[in-house]
């Protein structure tokens, strides 16, 4: 379970997170919106510490996660996307799956060379689960394709795939809809529902609210860093301040 | 055929400094001005152990590398805190410093005067006097580097390093410790630049700081450049045309006087020209 207790971000004297407080209960799928500017993104962000907390608490089964490392939080089971697709642009698609698979951990010099074949053998099963799931998407031709040459809609697919390469057990997705047309939207709908189906708990960021109705069961929003509401989407569409922040728009 | 040894000995020396250069800038993307640095650190633990202390050649090598690698680690915490304009700007001020330990400390290095009177190696008995003999020295180990390189490169470790490159926020993320790759791929890099040192020392029998200023450090990177970042091929092509290119102008019958200008204006036009045909170099298929 992921507790957050009173989360501030402040970067010179802007609270960009104030205060935010919620419980993400392990197996669901929640929900985080709000309008632009809101701390979505943000709250992703200081999760990973890829902006330093400014006070507050953020636990993953009772394990701090304030003041660790990116990859030391990875470690403990967290897989995220980013807003943008971050796909690692000049290196190839298998790559970029592989890059997310943790069996690299650790890789040292010493088992390049001494590893033995061991090091190599994972590397051969890791590769066939890459290539099982560009399968899946019909994606298998592009696994020797630079990550730059892959259309849009390709890489938030992949970005989505590469989820799968980790055995997490949070998963932090941001947009994964945002520009796609509803043919992909339809395949990373069913991506989502594999995950959560394989027992990570998801979180994910998104403005259309149909698809919030449709795949969270529980959802927080939050409006100028703070959280301003939180339940079932047929709660929370209903009070007043959630709709002067972001509905009614 | 005494010209076309010393030249096969230079490009493979080069090739040495290029691909190691290759393995920390154009894999990892720590786009270093230092690396001549290191490879004046093993020349000199060469040139200063054999002709001052008795050393043979082996241990002064191996010397040679231990102080690269203590050193590079060391620097590796400064020049890795920072990213990009400001990493290659700070990699040139530890390469100022360096230099001018190499030119002041005089009771160590002689200072300017350098260090003449440098042995051919000598191993298990063996004198490596003879160009033939001394080549296929350098060449093996060329050859042994290669293997290293690519045996790395093309492991697990090559993607999380290449992952580096391109971003590091999203390799962190991954679950990787990137400063720590990062201080290994910039020590191992320095190690191999100490072995290049040591075979120049032993085969110019002379050695002097200016050898391992700034422009040395330029030229590799123009070699790594030139041949492709991340290829290690590319890195041992961008050595052969670097070293070759300047030779076809001692046949234009140029002026001595002006030969080696000509030559850095050569190597500075070669830049221009990789940057606007060919960014990716010759074999390579990252762009900087």
């Amino acid at each position: 379970m992921l507790l957050v207790r009173d989360l501030n971000l402040h970067i010179g004297g802007l609270k960009i997170l104030n205060d935010l407080s919620f419980d993400v209960q392990d197996g669901s799928i929640t929900g985080l919106i709000g309008p632009n500017g809101a701390g979505k993104s943000s709250f992703y962000n200081v999760l990973f510490n890829l902006f330093p907390a400014s006070g507050g608490s953020i636990k993953l089964d009772g394990i701090e996660l304030i003041g660790k490392t990116p990859d030391q939080i990875s470690h403990l089971g967290i897989a995220r996307t980013f807003q943008d697709s971050k796909l690692l642009p000049q290196i190839t698609v298998l790559e970029n799956m592989l890059l997310s698979s943790k069996y690299l951990n650790p890789v040292n010099l010493r088992r390049v060379f001494f590893g033995g074949g061991i090091l190599s053998e994972e590397f051969e099963n890791e590769k066939k689960k890459a290539r099982v799931l560009l399968k899946k998407v019909g994606l298998e031709d592009k696994e020797h394709s630079l990550a730059k040459n892959l259309s849009y809609g390709q890489s938030k697919l992949i970005e989505t795939l590469r989820l799968f390469m980790y055995e997490s057990k949070l998963v932090l997705m941001d947009e994964p809809f945002s520009g796609l047309f509803p043919e992909m939207i339809k395949v990373i709908k069913g991506l989502i529902r594999e995950l959560v189906a394989s027992g990570r708990t998801l979180m994910f960021v998104e403005h259309d609210m149909k698809l919030i109705a449709e795949i969270c069961d529980h959802v927080i929003v939050l409006d100028a860093g703070s959280k301003i509401a939180e339940g079932t989407f047929e709660h929370v569409k209903t009070k007043p301040e959630v709709i002067e922040a972001y509905l009614g728009d | 055929m005494e010209y076309i040894l010393h030249l096969a000995i230079v490009v493979t020396i080069f090739s040495i400094l290029a691909m190691s250069l290759n393995y920390v800038a154009g894999y990892t993307g720590i786009l270093s001005l230092s690396h001549a640095t290191f490879y004046g650190i093993g020349a000199y633990a060469t040139a200063i152990l054999t002709t001052q202390h008795g050393f043979s050649f082996v241990p002064s090598v191996m010397v040679g590398m231990v102080l690269a690698a203590v050193i590079a680690y060391l620097a590796s915490f400064p020049i890795l805190k920072l990213k990009e304009d400001s990493l290659v700007l700070v990699s040139f001020g530890f390469s100022i410093i360096m230099f001018n330990v190499m030119l002041n400390w005089t009771d160590l290095t002689k200072g300017p005067l350098g260090i003449k009177g440098i042995a051919a190696p000598e191993i298990f008995g063996l004198s490596f006097f003879s160009k033939p003999l001394f080549f296929a020295l350098v060449f093996l180990t060329a050859i042994v580097t290669y293997f290293f390189f690519r045996r790395i490169t093309k492991s697990p470790y090559g993607i999380i390093i290449k992952g580096i490159r391109e971003n590091r926020t999203v390799t962190a993320v991954n679950g990787h410790n990137v400063l720590r790759y990062q201080r290994s791929v910039f020590t191992v890099g320095a190690i191999f630049a100490a072995i290049a040192g040591s075979f120049t020392a032993t085969f110019l029998a002379f050695i002097e700081p200016k050898l391992f200023e700034l422009m040395p450090s330029v030229l590799i990177l123009i070699m790594v450049i030139l041949g492709g970042m991340a290829s290690l091929k590319g890195s041992v092509l961008g050595a052969f045309i670097l070293i070759l290119l300047p030779e076809v102008l001692r046949f234009l019958g140029l002026p001595p006087s002006i030969l080696a200008e000509v030559q850095q204006m050569i190597y500075g036009l070669v830049l221009i020209l990789v940057m606007y045909l060919r960014p990716q170099g010759l074999l390579g298929e990252y762009k900087i």
